[in-house]
């Protein structure tokens, strides 16, 4: 389990973040949406030991992360949206680093390459970026990490290997894994990630699974029904596509862009009173405006 | 706070991915060291110029190519996404940091010297069959020779806490950083003389009070005998702040700013 109690952090004069809550359980696939700037990079950093907070406590199966002790580190694996790969061959960057990793599977690994329909390369740098990216990506998943952090990992992919990529992510997860997205892509990642963390300047404005929201809201196109409360609503092929309170019959699936807009629109109508919990469900007082 | 964590598996696998990641830069810098040693070998041999040319060419080799490579042992701080990837190593911060001192210390030491045995029989080997005469071979096998090493060692300390404050042109920065700490201790040294001790000396030269004051103290007779205990006190002041202190003081230094590194 992670639990981000009271985090401060500010870099240089400039807080990002005060206060900040989140617990976050095993099992999960969480979606960390946010704007640019929002604060998702600076909070997987926190998670893995990159960042010290200023103020609070966090903890990452019973660990701090800024001791990065090698246990810690061994349970963990980042993919991060800019990397570097050293200059060297796939397979001595295996045999160098997989020993670190108790529960690397070097079967799983080879495996997610070859859904990946990329063979061991040679040498790492020269790789294309998409290429260096499907490499870390089934190296990380291979590891066996309980922890993974994946900062945008669709970037660079190209079409079909996201369809890879979603179909090896799936087929990772387990009861003792948390992995934690943070995307921009969210269509690429639809279906797949939650619950959905919604972060803006710093703040978490919406954490909640898609199962907790249905059962909440509603998003309707055209005629709404009577007494209806809109918490958000946007004009689509004429006609309005609205967000309301309330499960209604026949609303539409759930669309992550549209949640994203409403929320960040109108935070103050998706108020979070506390953090996603172990079933990833939420207690949330909504403020109608 | 947190107990050190040291395991000696994963310490030799630093040590060996150190190894393997430089293997390649040291192999074409010393390939290249290696050319100019056989062409200043040959010539040193052709004009019989040649005495003391592979210990004077080791000394060069070991100090200002042990420098050099020790002020590169960071390399990856040098930017955030390489410093991420070895923040993320899982290992210690003591193993990162002890794998990189032994690599830069005595792995250095050890390996230009095996290699420079080798080259030196090679270029003595060529000198000979070409000039039908060699230069003198170079081997450590004295104390001298040690002890040149271990001030190598001393002062190597400085620049391996300098591979780690400074992110780029860390041997120029650690140098001018080194020269500005000599001339602040010896500003200080001056000040501390002058302020305290001023009546005692006329500029420089010790003057009459000095020997009233020993006098004073029963000790008379030749002045060089009278400060031979202060010299004594000095040397090991000195001895114990190069040897101890300072090594010391730099390392923790270097430990410890590893620790607080983020990105």
């Amino acid at each position: 389990m992670i639990e981000i109690q009271d985090i401060t952090f500010q870099y240089q004069k400039k807080p990002l973040f005060k206060d900040l809550e989140m617990t976050l359980k095993p099992g999960n696939l969480y979606g960390l949406l946010g704007k640019n700037g929002a604060g998702k990079t600076t909070l997987l950093k926190l998670c893995c030991g990159l960042l010290y907070p200023q103020a609070g406590r966090l903890s990452v199966f019973g660990r701090t992360p800024h001791l990065r002790q090698p246990a810690f580190l061994s349970d963990l694996f980042l993919v991060p949206e800019e990397f570097l790969l050293p200059p060297v061959s796939g397979a001595l960057y295996r045999q160098m680093l997989a020993p670190l990793y108790p529960a690397f599977s070097a079967e799983r690994f080879e495996a997610h390459l070859r859904e990946f329909e990329l063979e061991l390369p040679g040498r790492l740098d020269r790789l294309s970026h998409g290429q260096k990216k499907k490499f870390l990506l089934a190296f990380g998943l291979a590891t066996g990490a309980r922890f993974l952090l994946l900062d945008e990992p669709t970037n660079g992919l190209d079409i079909p290997a996201k369809g890879q990529f979603r179909k090896i992510l799936a087929s990772e997860l387990d009861d003792s894994r948390i992995i934690l997205v943070s995307t921009h892509q969210v269509r690429d990642l639809e279906h797949l990630i939650d619950p959905i963390v919604i972060l803006d300047s710093g703040k978490i404005l919406f954490s909640q699974t898609l199962e907790d929201f249905s059962a909440h809201y509603s998003i309707l196109h055209g005629e709404l029904p009577d007494g209806a409360v809109v918490l958000y609503e946007e004009q689509v092929l004429g006609k309005s596509l609205s967000l309301v309170e309330s499960e209604v019959p026949g609303a539409l699936p759930l669309d992550l862009e549209f949640l994203f807009k409403a929320v960040t629109t109108h935070p103050d109508r998706f108020t979070t009173a506390a953090p996603v919990d172990a079933a990833g469900s939420t207690r949330k007082e909504v403020a109608h405006a | 706070m947190r107990k050190p964590e040291i395991s000696l598996n994963r310490l030799a696998r630093l040590l060996w991915m150190d190894a393997r990641f430089w293997a390649r830069p040291l192999a074409i810098g010393g390939t290249a060291l290696g050319l100019l040693v056989l062409v200043f070998s040959f010539i040193a041999a052709f004009s019989r110029s040649g005495d003391t040319f592979h210990s004077g060419a080791y000394a060069w080799i070991m100090g200002l190519g042990g420098l050099i490579f020790t002020s590169r042992a960071f390399l990856e701080l040098r930017h955030p996404l390489s410093t991420q990837n070895y923040l993320l190593i899982p290992a210690s911060f003591e193993e990162k940091f002890i794998a990189r001192y032994l690599l830069t210390s005595v792995g250095y030491l050890g390996v230009s010297y095996l290699g420079y045995l080798l080259l030196q029989l090679l270029s003595e080997g060529i000198n000979q069959l070409v000039l039908g005469r060699s230069n003198p071979l170079f081997f450590v096998n004295n104390l001298d020779h040690l002890q040149v090493m271990a001030v190598y060692l001393a002062f190597q300390s400085l620049f391996f806490a300098g591979a780690v404050y400074y992110r780029k042109y860390s041997l120029i920065k650690t140098w001018l950083s080194v020269m500005a700490l000599f001339f602040v201790l010896t500003v200080f040294g001056y000040l501390v003389f002058r302020l305290f001790l001023h009546g005692y000396f006329d500029g420089m030269q010790a003057n009459e009070n000095v020997m009233m004051t020993f006098a004073r103290m029963g000790i008379t007779g030749d002045l060089t005998i009278a400060y031979y205990p202060f010299k004594i006190w000095l040397t090991w002041v000195g001895r114990i702040w190069f040897w101890g202190v300072m090594p010391v003081c730099a390392l923790a230094f270097a430990y410890f700013r590893l620790r607080e590194t983020e990105v």
